[in-house]
């Protein structure tokens, strides 16, 4: 059921990413005008870019700082609270490696969030809670004291896989409180995410798999036609999502799906 | 039929000293998120755009902004009112 190699890689999942700075926005740019960077699929842009624009800066002879910029794919803007790995997963279709991504300082979208590290560690946390509530009504995560929810965030930002399991195996195994649901969100490209009540079994006390979820979900979809993506991985639709839960969630606690067509 | 099992009842309540809304009933399309409804309230009440206004589901946990609130309403409530506390602070840690 525990899987330690599998969270262990799905930690360690990195994307290369190369960042290319706007010169039609930064006008007083020196070249090299690109950052390289590998980053850690399960931690999130604005907790990864002090290096990249620390080169940024060095560049245009002024301190740029995180809020100052915003980040752009093909087009779409990437969200500061979505993790790295589930927005290359959502925006990335074919392969090509390093990730291009266009570093831009006009024209702010409004529907960011302000990417400072408490509002990063206010949202993850509230994420956490909002997992632990679907699956103890919120017993363990409350029953935590504040260093530990700290430890969680932390662990991210500093990339401590053990540290992160310390905490994060009370929010798993609870021996008290059976999981009652599954935090699990379902993305299709260009519509906000579902999510509904999802328990470990079905109804006759069989498992419930990926594929049976998706169905509860999305009653409507045609799955020959997708690819059903998670963490990277073409996750095979008989895997019970309790399994998923424990060794393929984010950091948050969620199960982040994607649905692409094919 | 899908018009109405679209529409959500929500109601709206006050925490710690954030301003009361003289009208907290509201029927709202479901498929509307939550960064629409901080937008709706901060409007509603005159809030400046760049203050803080946070929402709280069950007295736990503020939902992210891009839940539904037809997402919300089916995952955490039971009856056929969805409940939304907002506050200008952070009330429920």
């Amino acid at each position: 059921m525990d899987d330690y190699e599998i969270r262990r890689n799905i930690w360690e999942g990195k994307i290369p990413v190369e960042f290319d700075f706007d010169t039609r926005e930064f006008t007083s740019i020196r070249s090299p005008q690109s950052y390289f960077a590998m980053l850690p699929r399960i931690s999130y842009f604005p907790l990864c870019l002090s290096k990249a624009l620390k080169f940024l800066s060095l560049s245009v002879d002024e301190d740029i700082d995180v809020k100052d910029v915003w980040l752009e794919y093909n087009g779409q803007i990437l969200k500061w609270h979505y993790p790295i790995g589930l927005l290359y997963d959502m925006h990335v279709a074919d392969v090509t490696l390093p990730w291009v991504i266009n570093v831009r300082s006009q024209n702010h979208p409004d529907e960011l969030v302000h990417p400072s590290k408490d509002t990063m560690r206010h949202i993850f946390l509230q994420a956490i809670k909002e997992a632990d509530q679907l699956k103890h009504r919120g017993q363990v995560i409350s029953s935590m004291t504040k260093d530990e929810h700290n430890r969680l965030f932390d662990s991210v930002v500093n990339n401590k896989f053990d540290d992160f399991w310390s905490v994060n195996k009370r929010l798993m195994h609870d021996e008290t409180n059976k999981i009652s649901y599954i935090p699990i969100r379902f993305y299709e490209p260009g519509s906000p995410f579902k999510q509904v009540l999802i328990s470990p079994s079905n109804e006759d006390d069989s498992p419930c798999t990926l594929e049976n979820a998706i169905r509860k979900a999305l009653p409507t979809i045609d799955l020959s036609s997708y690819t059903v993506i998670s963490q990277g991985i073409n996750v095979p639709l008989n895997t019970p999502v309790i399994w998923m839960a424990r060794n393929l969630s984010y950091p948050d606690n969620f199960i982040h799906i994607l649905l692409r067509k094919s | 039929m899908s018009e109405t099992q679209s529409k959500i009842n929500l109601l709206l309540k006050a925490a710690g000293d954030a301003p009361i809304m003289k009208q907290n009933n509201w029927t709202v399309e479901g498929d509307h998120t939550i960064a629409w409804l901080v937008a709706f309230i901060k409007k509603y009440l005159n809030i400046d755009v760049d203050s803080s206004l946070f929402l709280f589901m069950n007295q736990s946990f503020s939902p992210s902004p891009d839940h539904t609130l037809s997402s919300l309403h089916q995952c955490f409530t039971t009856s056929d009112k969805l409940v939304i506390h907002y506050s200008t602070t952070n009330a429920w840690g």
